[in-house]
């Protein structure tokens, strides 16, 4: 599975998104469940499904579905 | 503290000028205080040369009056923590406004723990971030949760701790640096005499906490107390309290590891004030707390007096440049009632 299939499937479990909403249309405080919880509670399972470490300010930067997919790259993810 | 202003004179040089542009942009977006600010004197044009000449407002007036200063679509209304629905503060947020608060809030965080987020064990139920997400205990506890990870929360629905829960998270995190963090009161009650019974080693904690000093004092424990009652049945020993509120979201003043006070960070001050004379009072001497932070934009609470008496221990001598300093305790008798009608001209912050 991709890097970003996993990480879409962490977003729909995690905001419980409706699937056909496109990952480019996936924004912090505009997609309903990425609020300030969301966000918390995305950055947990984010690191629960790739084994990764995000420190406290690529966390908070974290605002949009292809930002997180770049930090997870950068982080050494493989796709 | 943060590593930019190395002195309270520089603090004081830097805040000013941010201040004074508050003050001229909340006179715009908030008619309201505009007319408060008329009232007193303080009208557009006026030049200051200090902080300390600022016109404030008292924390009351958020209890009484909704001061807005935002035309944008608010995303929250934060609430304090009053026992009556009468007595809380409601300070609406725009989206900005918001996140600027989480990242303020979470930078001031790291600069004492650090760039990683550490497994968090949150003294409060999971309830505080879902039901009670508007008032200020859920809003500080999901700002808390943004440099922790793995959260688990100690107390169940009816605030009692989650022995299992504590348990597993000590088992599994307690052998390198965690964070704990909780309010005060909850921190003392409910998880100091449960890790005591239990002998729990929390040699490795940070423990983080806020808030509660009432209820800590109608138990009759002192801030020394409370640190030497951990470390003793515990082991713990980097404790970190931090004072805020509702009216200065995302502002706080953080207690240095050795508990030789509270610090501002770089967009905030605080100026004692004797109130007889609402002068600043000398290093040292007991007075009424005025907190300035560069932050609010959407309600004007910039420069605020609260109702809380504290004492500056010292300036530019402890562990971080600037001042360093104590909260006491509320005021004893009803404060100011808000009210511009009901309030001594002196106390909005006129100068004669």
């Amino acid at each position: 599975m991709s890097l970003d299939t996993r990480l879409r499937s962490v977003f729909n479990t995690v905001l419980e998104l409706d699937k056909t909403v496109p990952d480019s249309a996936l924004r912090y405080q505009e997609t309903p469940g990425w609020d300030s919880l969301g966000a918390v509670l995305l950055i947990s399972s984010i690191e629960d499904e790739f084994k990764v470490e995000i420190d406290t300010d690529r966390a908070l930067k974290m605002d949009t579905f292809s930002g997180a997919a770049q930090l997870l790259r950068d982080l050494g993810v493989r796709d | 503290m943060n590593g930019s202003p190395t002195s309270q004179g520089m603090r004081e040089s830097a805040l000013l000028p941010q201040m004074v542009e508050l003050i001229e942009h909340h006179r715009c977006a908030c008619p309201v205080y505009a007319r408060m600010l008329d009232a007193i004197g303080h009208s557009s044009g006026r030049r200051y040369a200090h902080t300390q000449e600022l016109p404030w407002l008292p924390v009351r007036l958020f209890k009484e009056h909704a001061l807005i200063s935002t035309g944008r679509e608010q995303v929250a209304v934060l609430t304090s923590s009053g026992t009556t629905g009468a007595n809380v503060s409601r300070i609406a947020l725009d989206r900005d406004a918001a996140e600027h608060q989480r990242a303020l809030l979470t930078a001031t965080l790291t600069t004492v723990l650090g760039p990683r987020r550490l497994p968090l064990l949150i003294i409060d139920s999971p309830s505080a971030v879902r039901r009670e997400r508007s008032s200020i205990r859920g809003a500080t506890v999901l700002g808390v949760m943004n440099v922790g990870r793995e959260h688990v929360f100690a107390l169940d629905g009816e605030q009692g701790i989650d022995a299992t829960a504590v348990e597993n998270f000590l088992q599994r995190h307690g052998h390198a640096t965690f964070l704990i963090f909780g309010f005060t009161s909850l921190v003392w009650t409910r998880f100091y005499a449960f890790a005591r019974s239990r002998g729990f080693d929390l040699a490795n904690a940070i423990l983080l906490h806020t808030g509660g000093w009432k209820k800590l004092a109608d138990l009759a424990v002192s801030p020394r107390e409370f640190r030497a009652g951990f470390l003793d049945a515990t082991g713990l020993r980097r404790f970190h309290n931090f004072y805020g509120m509702v009216e200065q979201g995302g502002t706080i003043h953080i207690e240095s590891a050795s508990g030789d006070g509270f610090y501002c960070p770089d967009f905030a001050d605080v100026i004692i004030r004797d109130p007889q004379t609402w002068e600043e009072a000398p290093v040292g001497t007991e007075g009424v707390i005025e907190v300035l932070s560069a932050a609010p934009r959407a309600h004007p609470g910039h420069v605020l007096l609260t109702e809380d008496r504290g004492v500056v221990h010292g300036i530019d001598d402890g562990e971080w440049p600037g001042k360093r300093f104590s909260v006491l305790g509320r005021l004893a008798r009803a404060e100011p009632r808000g009210c511009a009608d009901t309030l001594p001209e002196t106390a909005y912050g006129a100068r004669s």
